[in-house]
Protein backbone atom coordinates (compact mmCIF):
# COMPACT_ATOMS: atom_id res chain seq x y z
CA UNK A 1 0.00 0.00 0.00
CA UNK A 2 2.72 2.48 0.99
CA UNK A 3 4.76 1.64 -2.25
CA UNK A 4 1.42 2.17 -4.45
CA UNK A 5 1.02 5.59 -2.61
CA UNK A 6 4.97 6.35 -3.39
CA UNK A 7 4.58 5.01 -6.62
CA UNK A 8 1.33 7.35 -7.58
CA UNK A 9 2.50 10.40 -5.69
CA UNK A 10 5.73 10.75 -6.01
CA UNK A 11 7.16 9.06 -9.32
CA UNK A 12 4.93 11.79 -11.32
CA UNK A 13 6.24 14.77 -8.84
CA UNK A 14 9.92 13.65 -9.20
CA UNK A 15 9.37 13.24 -13.52
CA UNK A 16 8.17 15.99 -13.36
CA UNK A 17 11.28 18.08 -11.53
CA UNK A 18 13.01 16.49 -13.93
CA UNK A 19 11.59 17.69 -17.12
CA UNK A 20 11.54 21.20 -15.72
CA UNK A 21 15.24 20.88 -14.70
CA UNK A 22 15.56 19.77 -18.44
CA UNK A 23 14.22 23.48 -19.37
CA UNK A 24 16.38 25.93 -19.96
CA UNK A 25 16.16 28.74 -17.47
CA UNK A 26 13.97 31.73 -18.72
CA UNK A 27 16.23 34.70 -19.86
CA UNK A 28 15.55 37.77 -17.58
CA UNK A 29 12.65 39.82 -19.31
CA UNK A 30 13.55 42.55 -21.20
CA UNK A 31 12.77 46.00 -20.11
CA UNK A 32 10.21 47.61 -20.89
CA UNK A 33 9.57 49.51 -24.34
CA UNK A 34 11.45 52.94 -23.33
CA UNK A 35 9.46 55.98 -22.58
CA UNK A 36 10.00 59.41 -24.02
CA UNK A 37 12.62 59.97 -26.27
CA UNK A 38 14.06 56.79 -25.49
CA UNK A 39 14.48 54.54 -28.89
CA UNK A 40 14.70 51.66 -30.90
CA UNK A 41 16.64 50.88 -33.82
CA UNK A 42 14.78 49.23 -36.69
CA UNK A 43 17.39 47.85 -38.10
CA UNK A 44 17.36 49.81 -41.08
CA UNK A 45 18.73 52.95 -40.37
CA UNK A 46 15.64 54.38 -38.91
CA UNK A 47 15.15 55.28 -35.07
CA UNK A 48 11.45 54.66 -34.28
CA UNK A 49 10.53 57.23 -31.29
CA UNK A 50 7.90 57.64 -28.94
CA UNK A 51 4.64 59.76 -30.01
CA UNK A 52 4.95 61.97 -26.84
CA UNK A 53 5.38 64.88 -26.81
CA UNK A 54 2.83 66.17 -28.63
CA UNK A 55 3.68 67.91 -31.40
CA UNK A 56 1.66 69.83 -34.30
CA UNK A 57 3.47 68.32 -37.25
CA UNK A 58 2.05 64.38 -35.95
CA UNK A 59 -0.94 64.70 -38.04
CA UNK A 60 -2.35 63.29 -41.37
CA UNK A 61 -0.65 65.08 -43.88
CA UNK A 62 -2.33 67.63 -46.79
CA UNK A 63 -6.17 66.99 -45.68
CA UNK A 64 -7.93 69.40 -44.16
CA UNK A 65 -9.51 67.96 -40.53
CA UNK A 66 -11.66 69.64 -38.30
CA UNK A 67 -10.89 72.22 -35.68
CA UNK A 68 -12.56 73.48 -32.62
CA UNK A 69 -11.72 76.45 -30.70
CA UNK A 70 -13.39 78.23 -27.95
CA UNK A 71 -11.75 81.32 -26.15
CA UNK A 72 -12.60 83.62 -22.96
CA UNK A 73 -12.03 87.16 -24.37
CA UNK A 74 -11.22 90.96 -22.43
CA UNK A 75 -11.69 93.79 -25.22
CA UNK A 76 -10.98 97.68 -24.94
CA UNK A 77 -12.96 100.13 -27.44
CA UNK A 78 -10.57 103.48 -26.97
CA UNK A 79 -13.48 105.60 -28.43
CA UNK A 80 -15.79 104.95 -25.88
CA UNK A 81 -14.02 104.34 -22.91
CA UNK A 82 -15.21 101.02 -22.71
CA UNK A 83 -14.44 97.76 -21.86
CA UNK A 84 -16.17 94.48 -22.93
CA UNK A 85 -15.72 90.49 -22.12
CA UNK A 86 -17.02 87.62 -24.03
CA UNK A 87 -16.25 85.06 -25.87
CA UNK A 88 -15.24 83.40 -29.48
CA UNK A 89 -16.45 80.16 -31.06
CA UNK A 90 -14.18 78.92 -34.09
CA UNK A 91 -14.81 76.03 -36.24
CA UNK A 92 -12.69 75.47 -39.04
CA UNK A 93 -10.85 72.92 -41.46
CA UNK A 94 -7.04 73.14 -41.44
CA UNK A 95 -4.16 71.05 -43.18
CA UNK A 96 -0.79 70.26 -42.76
CA UNK A 97 1.47 70.80 -45.64
CA UNK A 98 4.80 70.41 -46.85
CA UNK A 99 5.86 73.69 -48.11
CA UNK A 100 9.11 74.80 -50.30
CA UNK A 101 11.51 76.33 -50.26
CA UNK A 102 12.25 77.32 -46.36
CA UNK A 103 11.60 80.71 -47.35
CA UNK A 104 8.24 80.26 -48.62
CA UNK A 105 7.43 77.69 -45.34
CA UNK A 106 8.28 80.66 -43.29
CA UNK A 107 6.18 83.18 -44.92
CA UNK A 108 3.20 81.78 -46.21
CA UNK A 109 3.64 79.17 -42.96
CA UNK A 110 2.92 75.06 -43.60
CA UNK A 111 -0.67 74.75 -41.66
CA UNK A 112 -3.90 76.41 -43.86
CA UNK A 113 -7.19 76.35 -43.93
CA UNK A 114 -10.59 78.08 -43.14
CA UNK A 115 -12.52 79.00 -40.52
CA UNK A 116 -15.89 80.46 -39.34
CA UNK A 117 -15.35 82.64 -36.31
CA UNK A 118 -18.12 84.42 -33.73
CA UNK A 119 -17.64 86.47 -30.67
CA UNK A 120 -19.66 87.81 -28.17
CA UNK A 121 -18.77 90.59 -26.19
CA UNK A 122 -20.48 92.75 -23.84
CA UNK A 123 -19.72 95.90 -21.53
CA UNK A 124 -18.92 95.94 -18.14
CA UNK A 125 -18.04 98.96 -15.40
CA UNK A 126 -19.70 102.56 -16.02
CA UNK A 127 -21.02 103.83 -19.04
CA UNK A 128 -23.78 102.34 -20.95
CA UNK A 129 -24.89 99.09 -21.87
CA UNK A 130 -23.48 97.96 -24.80
CA UNK A 131 -23.29 94.55 -26.30
CA UNK A 132 -21.45 93.13 -30.34
CA UNK A 133 -21.98 89.90 -31.78
CA UNK A 134 -19.33 89.86 -34.70
CA UNK A 135 -19.82 86.76 -37.24
CA UNK A 136 -16.90 85.70 -40.01
CA UNK A 137 -14.63 84.09 -42.01
CA UNK A 138 -10.78 84.21 -42.05
CA UNK A 139 -7.58 81.97 -43.75
CA UNK A 140 -5.85 80.77 -41.07
CA UNK A 141 -2.40 80.50 -42.03
CA UNK A 142 0.33 79.46 -38.93
CA UNK A 143 4.27 77.74 -38.86
CA UNK A 144 5.73 74.85 -37.03
CA UNK A 145 8.93 74.41 -37.60
CA UNK A 146 10.16 70.84 -37.86
CA UNK A 147 13.97 71.15 -36.74
CA UNK A 148 12.57 73.18 -33.39
CA UNK A 149 12.61 70.48 -31.44
CA UNK A 150 11.65 70.10 -28.06
CA UNK A 151 9.56 74.02 -29.18
CA UNK A 152 7.67 71.52 -31.86
CA UNK A 153 4.35 71.87 -29.60
CA UNK A 154 4.73 75.79 -30.96
CA UNK A 155 2.74 77.25 -33.18
CA UNK A 156 2.93 81.01 -34.28
CA UNK A 157 0.99 83.02 -36.81
CA UNK A 158 3.28 83.23 -40.54
CA UNK A 159 3.67 86.83 -41.55
CA UNK A 160 1.15 86.83 -44.38
CA UNK A 161 -0.88 84.76 -41.58
CA UNK A 162 -1.32 87.84 -39.95
CA UNK A 163 -1.64 90.25 -42.68
CA UNK A 164 -4.86 88.45 -43.74
CA UNK A 165 -7.63 89.82 -41.81
CA UNK A 166 -10.72 87.74 -40.64
CA UNK A 167 -13.80 90.00 -42.41
CA UNK A 168 -17.73 89.70 -41.33
CA UNK A 169 -20.18 91.64 -39.89
CA UNK A 170 -20.76 93.04 -36.37
CA UNK A 171 -24.68 93.53 -34.83
CA UNK A 172 -23.74 95.95 -32.22
CA UNK A 173 -26.18 97.64 -29.70
CA UNK A 174 -27.24 100.21 -28.95
CA UNK A 175 -25.09 100.75 -32.56
CA UNK A 176 -25.41 100.53 -35.66
CA UNK A 177 -24.68 97.32 -37.48
CA UNK A 178 -21.21 97.41 -39.12
CA UNK A 179 -18.65 95.49 -41.49
CA UNK A 180 -15.36 94.70 -39.77
CA UNK A 181 -12.25 93.62 -40.28
CA UNK A 182 -10.14 91.54 -37.61
CA UNK A 183 -5.91 90.92 -37.47
CA UNK A 184 -4.84 88.34 -35.11
CA UNK A 185 -1.83 86.79 -33.85
CA UNK A 186 -2.62 83.40 -32.10
CA UNK A 187 0.51 82.17 -30.61
CA UNK A 188 -0.67 78.05 -29.49
CA UNK A 189 0.97 75.57 -27.66
CA UNK A 190 -0.07 71.84 -27.51
CA UNK A 191 -1.05 70.19 -24.09
CA UNK A 192 -1.77 67.20 -25.60
CA UNK A 193 -1.96 65.24 -28.97
CA UNK A 194 -5.24 66.87 -29.75
CA UNK A 195 -5.92 69.93 -27.84
CA UNK A 196 -3.69 73.99 -27.79
CA UNK A 197 -3.90 76.61 -25.75
CA UNK A 198 -3.95 79.63 -27.62
CA UNK A 199 -2.96 83.21 -26.95
CA UNK A 200 -4.46 85.75 -29.43
CA UNK A 201 -4.23 89.21 -28.95
CA UNK A 202 -6.23 90.84 -32.07
CA UNK A 203 -7.35 94.21 -33.66
CA UNK A 204 -10.59 94.46 -34.65
CA UNK A 205 -11.83 97.74 -36.81
CA UNK A 206 -15.42 98.57 -37.09
CA UNK A 207 -16.77 100.12 -40.12
CA UNK A 208 -19.45 102.34 -40.27
CA UNK A 209 -20.83 102.72 -43.89
CA UNK A 210 -21.08 105.09 -45.79
CA UNK A 211 -19.63 107.87 -43.40
CA UNK A 212 -16.13 105.19 -43.63
CA UNK A 213 -15.73 106.20 -39.94
CA UNK A 214 -13.86 103.17 -38.05
CA UNK A 215 -13.72 102.56 -34.09
CA UNK A 216 -10.59 100.14 -33.31
CA UNK A 217 -11.15 97.62 -30.80
CA UNK A 218 -8.61 95.98 -29.27
CA UNK A 219 -8.73 92.30 -28.04
CA UNK A 220 -7.00 89.71 -26.02
CA UNK A 221 -8.34 86.31 -25.72
CA UNK A 222 -7.30 82.69 -24.19
CA UNK A 223 -8.51 79.94 -26.17
CA UNK A 224 -8.61 75.94 -25.96
CA UNK A 225 -8.45 74.45 -29.39
CA UNK A 226 -9.14 71.13 -30.20
CA UNK A 227 -7.88 69.02 -33.59
CA UNK A 228 -8.45 66.03 -35.69
CA UNK A 229 -5.48 64.22 -36.31
CA UNK A 230 -6.89 62.27 -39.03
CA UNK A 231 -5.14 59.30 -39.71
CA UNK A 232 -2.14 58.83 -37.22
CA UNK A 233 1.45 59.21 -38.33
CA UNK A 234 4.67 57.80 -36.67
CA UNK A 235 7.47 59.64 -36.17
CA UNK A 236 10.65 58.25 -37.59
CA UNK A 237 14.30 59.64 -37.13
CA UNK A 238 17.04 59.08 -39.45
CA UNK A 239 20.50 58.83 -38.09
CA UNK A 240 21.12 62.54 -38.04
CA UNK A 241 19.57 64.70 -35.31
CA UNK A 242 16.55 67.07 -35.95
CA UNK A 243 16.38 65.00 -39.29
CA UNK A 244 12.76 63.30 -39.23
CA UNK A 245 10.13 61.22 -41.89
CA UNK A 246 6.42 61.05 -41.24
CA UNK A 247 5.14 57.93 -41.66
CA UNK A 248 1.71 56.77 -41.93
CA UNK A 249 0.94 54.06 -39.10
CA UNK A 250 -1.24 53.07 -36.75
CA UNK A 251 -0.97 54.30 -33.22
CA UNK A 252 0.48 51.83 -30.16
CA UNK B 1 -27.17 101.64 -56.39
CA UNK B 2 -28.18 98.84 -58.86
CA UNK B 3 -25.48 96.38 -59.78
CA UNK B 4 -24.90 97.87 -63.60
CA UNK B 5 -24.76 100.93 -62.11
CA UNK B 6 -21.83 100.44 -59.66
CA UNK B 7 -20.13 98.10 -62.23
CA UNK B 8 -20.91 101.72 -64.81
CA UNK B 9 -19.57 103.57 -61.70
CA UNK B 10 -16.66 101.26 -61.18
CA UNK B 11 -15.25 101.18 -64.88
CA UNK B 12 -16.15 104.77 -65.60
CA UNK B 13 -15.72 103.94 -68.96
CA UNK B 14 -17.11 107.20 -70.12
CA UNK B 15 -14.40 109.22 -71.67
CA UNK B 16 -12.24 108.63 -74.82
CA UNK B 17 -9.29 107.86 -73.54
CA UNK B 18 -10.36 105.21 -71.05
CA UNK B 19 -12.17 103.43 -73.27
CA UNK B 20 -9.19 103.30 -75.38
CA UNK B 21 -6.40 101.96 -72.91
CA UNK B 22 -9.27 99.17 -71.79
CA UNK B 23 -9.30 98.65 -75.46
CA UNK B 24 -5.60 98.39 -76.32
CA UNK B 25 -5.31 95.91 -73.03
CA UNK B 26 -7.57 93.91 -74.22
CA UNK B 27 -6.24 93.36 -77.47
CA UNK B 28 -3.02 92.68 -76.48
CA UNK B 29 -5.02 90.40 -73.69
CA UNK B 30 -6.41 88.15 -76.87
CA UNK B 31 -3.42 88.16 -78.82
CA UNK B 32 -1.18 86.65 -76.08
CA UNK B 33 -3.52 84.17 -75.38
CA UNK B 34 -3.85 83.33 -79.25
CA UNK B 35 -0.48 83.37 -79.77
CA UNK B 36 0.04 80.87 -77.34
CA UNK B 37 0.75 77.28 -79.07
CA UNK B 38 -1.67 74.54 -78.20
CA UNK B 39 -0.28 71.22 -78.27
CA UNK B 40 2.77 71.92 -76.43
CA UNK B 41 3.58 71.68 -72.92
CA UNK B 42 5.63 74.55 -71.73
CA UNK B 43 7.62 73.69 -68.23
CA UNK B 44 5.89 76.88 -66.54
CA UNK B 45 2.58 77.12 -67.95
CA UNK B 46 -0.62 77.24 -66.00
CA UNK B 47 -1.88 78.97 -62.94
CA UNK B 48 0.40 80.48 -60.18
CA UNK B 49 -0.38 82.63 -57.51
CA UNK B 50 1.96 84.82 -55.39
CA UNK B 51 1.78 86.48 -51.99
CA UNK B 52 2.47 90.03 -50.95
CA UNK B 53 3.59 91.93 -48.15
CA UNK B 54 2.67 95.47 -49.28
CA UNK B 55 3.09 99.02 -48.15
CA UNK B 56 2.33 102.00 -49.66
CA UNK B 57 1.64 105.66 -49.50
CA UNK B 58 0.49 108.87 -51.00
CA UNK B 59 1.19 112.77 -50.47
CA UNK B 60 -1.67 113.42 -48.70
CA UNK B 61 -0.31 111.53 -45.74
CA UNK B 62 -1.94 108.32 -46.61
CA UNK B 63 -0.19 105.27 -45.60
CA UNK B 64 -1.69 102.12 -46.14
CA UNK B 65 -0.24 98.37 -45.49
CA UNK B 66 -1.72 94.82 -46.05
CA UNK B 67 -1.60 91.38 -47.89
CA UNK B 68 -1.87 91.04 -51.55
CA UNK B 69 -2.45 88.28 -54.01
CA UNK B 70 -1.90 88.04 -57.57
CA UNK B 71 -3.54 85.12 -59.71
CA UNK B 72 -1.46 84.46 -62.93
CA UNK B 73 -2.07 82.45 -66.14
CA UNK B 74 0.99 81.67 -68.06
CA UNK B 75 2.77 80.40 -70.93
CA UNK B 76 5.11 80.27 -73.24
CA UNK B 77 4.59 82.25 -76.32
CA UNK B 78 6.62 80.94 -79.26
CA UNK B 79 8.87 77.94 -79.46
CA UNK B 80 12.37 79.15 -79.50
CA UNK B 81 15.07 77.86 -81.36
CA UNK B 82 17.80 77.44 -78.74
CA UNK B 83 17.36 74.89 -75.85
CA UNK B 84 19.29 77.19 -73.87
CA UNK B 85 16.37 79.55 -74.02
CA UNK B 86 14.12 77.79 -72.72
CA UNK B 87 16.07 76.20 -69.31
CA UNK B 88 15.70 79.37 -67.30
CA UNK B 89 18.89 81.86 -68.81
CA UNK B 90 17.89 84.01 -71.31
CA UNK B 91 21.44 84.99 -72.99
CA UNK B 92 23.18 82.62 -72.98
CA UNK B 93 22.87 80.25 -76.52
CA UNK B 94 20.03 82.29 -77.72
CA UNK B 95 20.01 83.94 -81.15
CA UNK B 96 20.71 87.77 -81.01
CA UNK B 97 17.49 88.33 -82.35
CA UNK B 98 15.90 85.89 -79.84
CA UNK B 99 17.75 87.52 -77.09
CA UNK B 100 16.06 91.19 -78.31
CA UNK B 101 13.08 90.48 -79.06
CA UNK B 102 12.95 88.69 -75.32
CA UNK B 103 14.16 91.54 -74.07
CA UNK B 104 11.39 94.30 -75.71
CA UNK B 105 8.31 91.84 -76.13
CA UNK B 106 8.77 88.98 -73.70
CA UNK B 107 8.74 85.65 -74.45
CA UNK B 108 5.84 84.37 -71.62
CA UNK B 109 2.80 86.05 -71.41
CA UNK B 110 -0.77 85.30 -69.93
CA UNK B 111 -3.18 87.46 -67.72
CA UNK B 112 -2.69 88.38 -64.35
CA UNK B 113 -5.17 89.36 -61.30
CA UNK B 114 -4.13 91.06 -58.26
CA UNK B 115 -6.24 91.99 -55.25
CA UNK B 116 -5.31 93.52 -52.22
CA UNK B 117 -6.69 94.57 -49.14
CA UNK B 118 -4.39 97.60 -47.51
CA UNK B 119 -5.25 99.02 -44.38
CA UNK B 120 -3.46 102.24 -42.10
CA UNK B 121 -3.72 105.98 -41.59
CA UNK B 122 -5.87 107.91 -44.67
CA UNK B 123 -4.97 111.59 -45.47
CA UNK B 124 -3.11 111.69 -42.11
CA UNK B 125 -5.94 111.67 -39.69
CA UNK B 126 -8.20 108.96 -39.76
CA UNK B 127 -7.95 105.07 -40.50
CA UNK B 128 -9.37 103.72 -43.09
CA UNK B 129 -9.06 100.71 -45.76
CA UNK B 130 -8.54 100.83 -49.50
CA UNK B 131 -8.99 97.89 -51.48
CA UNK B 132 -7.44 97.27 -55.14
CA UNK B 133 -8.35 94.70 -57.61
CA UNK B 134 -6.96 94.90 -61.37
CA UNK B 135 -6.43 92.80 -64.26
CA UNK B 136 -3.50 93.14 -66.89
CA UNK B 137 -1.65 91.42 -69.67
CA UNK B 138 1.36 90.06 -68.27
CA UNK B 139 4.47 89.72 -70.27
CA UNK B 140 7.62 88.76 -69.15
CA UNK B 141 11.69 87.53 -69.95
CA UNK B 142 12.41 84.17 -68.60
CA UNK B 143 14.45 83.71 -65.48
CA UNK B 144 17.68 85.27 -65.26
CA UNK B 145 18.82 83.77 -61.85
CA UNK B 146 20.20 86.56 -60.62
CA UNK B 147 18.71 88.62 -57.44
CA UNK B 148 18.93 92.05 -58.48
CA UNK B 149 18.38 91.52 -62.46
CA UNK B 150 14.32 91.85 -63.11
CA UNK B 151 13.60 88.48 -63.88
CA UNK B 152 10.07 88.99 -65.68
CA UNK B 153 11.14 91.84 -67.12
CA UNK B 154 10.15 93.00 -70.78
CA UNK B 155 10.25 96.51 -71.74
CA UNK B 156 6.70 95.64 -72.91
CA UNK B 157 5.58 93.85 -69.62
CA UNK B 158 6.61 96.48 -67.77
CA UNK B 159 4.94 99.28 -70.02
CA UNK B 160 1.62 97.36 -69.88
CA UNK B 161 -0.72 98.53 -66.72
CA UNK B 162 -3.01 97.01 -64.75
CA UNK B 163 -6.67 98.36 -65.03
CA UNK B 164 -9.01 98.11 -61.83
CA UNK B 165 -11.11 99.63 -59.23
CA UNK B 166 -9.96 100.91 -55.76
CA UNK B 167 -12.68 101.14 -53.56
CA UNK B 168 -12.53 103.44 -50.58
CA UNK B 169 -14.84 102.72 -47.20
CA UNK B 170 -16.75 106.19 -47.58
CA UNK B 171 -14.50 107.03 -50.41
CA UNK B 172 -16.48 105.11 -52.65
CA UNK B 173 -15.14 103.17 -55.89
CA UNK B 174 -12.68 104.68 -58.42
CA UNK B 175 -10.74 103.54 -61.38
CA UNK B 176 -7.08 102.79 -60.97
CA UNK B 177 -4.32 102.26 -63.14
CA UNK B 178 -1.13 100.72 -62.05
CA UNK B 179 2.55 99.33 -62.60
CA UNK B 180 4.82 97.92 -61.06
CA UNK B 181 8.59 96.62 -61.29
CA UNK B 182 9.29 92.85 -59.80
CA UNK B 183 12.92 93.12 -59.24
CA UNK B 184 14.20 89.60 -58.24
CA UNK B 185 14.72 85.93 -58.07
CA UNK B 186 12.22 82.81 -58.16
CA UNK B 187 11.39 82.64 -55.04
CA UNK B 188 11.77 86.79 -53.68
CA UNK B 189 11.12 89.73 -55.26
CA UNK B 190 11.13 93.42 -54.39
CA UNK B 191 8.18 95.44 -56.42
CA UNK B 192 8.33 99.26 -56.83
CA UNK B 193 5.07 100.30 -57.99
CA UNK B 194 2.55 103.29 -58.56
CA UNK B 195 -1.35 103.01 -58.57
CA UNK B 196 -3.02 106.02 -60.32
CA UNK B 197 -6.40 106.22 -58.64
CA UNK B 198 -9.32 107.90 -60.18
CA UNK B 199 -7.31 109.44 -63.57
CA UNK B 200 -8.07 112.51 -64.83
CA UNK B 201 -10.18 114.46 -61.44
CA UNK B 202 -9.20 114.18 -58.47
CA UNK B 203 -6.32 112.07 -58.92
CA UNK B 204 -4.16 110.41 -56.83
CA UNK B 205 -0.91 109.05 -57.35
CA UNK B 206 0.11 106.26 -54.73
CA UNK B 207 3.28 104.62 -54.14
CA UNK B 208 3.61 101.05 -53.39
CA UNK B 209 6.57 98.49 -52.37
CA UNK B 210 5.71 95.10 -52.08
CA UNK B 211 7.54 92.40 -51.16
CA UNK B 212 6.38 89.21 -52.78
CA UNK B 213 6.87 85.50 -52.20
CA UNK B 214 5.52 83.50 -55.30
CA UNK B 215 4.25 80.02 -55.11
Amino acid sequence: MRRAVFTTICIPLLLAGAARADEPEPEERPAPVAPVREALDDGWGYTLESFDPPAWRRRQHGHLLLRLADAASYARLPAEGQSYVGGSLSVGYEGSFSVSPALNRWFFGNLFGVEARAHVLRSFGDGPDSWLIATGFTIPMSFTAQEWGRFERVRVPSPFGVLVPEAGVAFRHPQPTSFYLRWSAPLAVLVDKEVAVELVPSLLLLYRTPTGAVTPLWLLSLAFSWRDLGRPVMLVRSGAPDSYQLTPTAWR
Amino acid sequence: MTRMGWVKRALNCGSMWRSIVLAGLLAISAAACFHWTPGRDPPTSGLRWMGEARVGASTDGTVLGGPAVRFRFGAELSERSSEGTSDGNNDDGAPAQDVWLDRLVGSWGGLELSLAALTGVVAGDRTGTLAVAGLRPWLSRRQSKWFLRSEQISLLGVLIPEVGIAYGMGAGTRFQVGWDLPLGGETFQIVPGMNWISPGAAQQFFATLAFRVPM
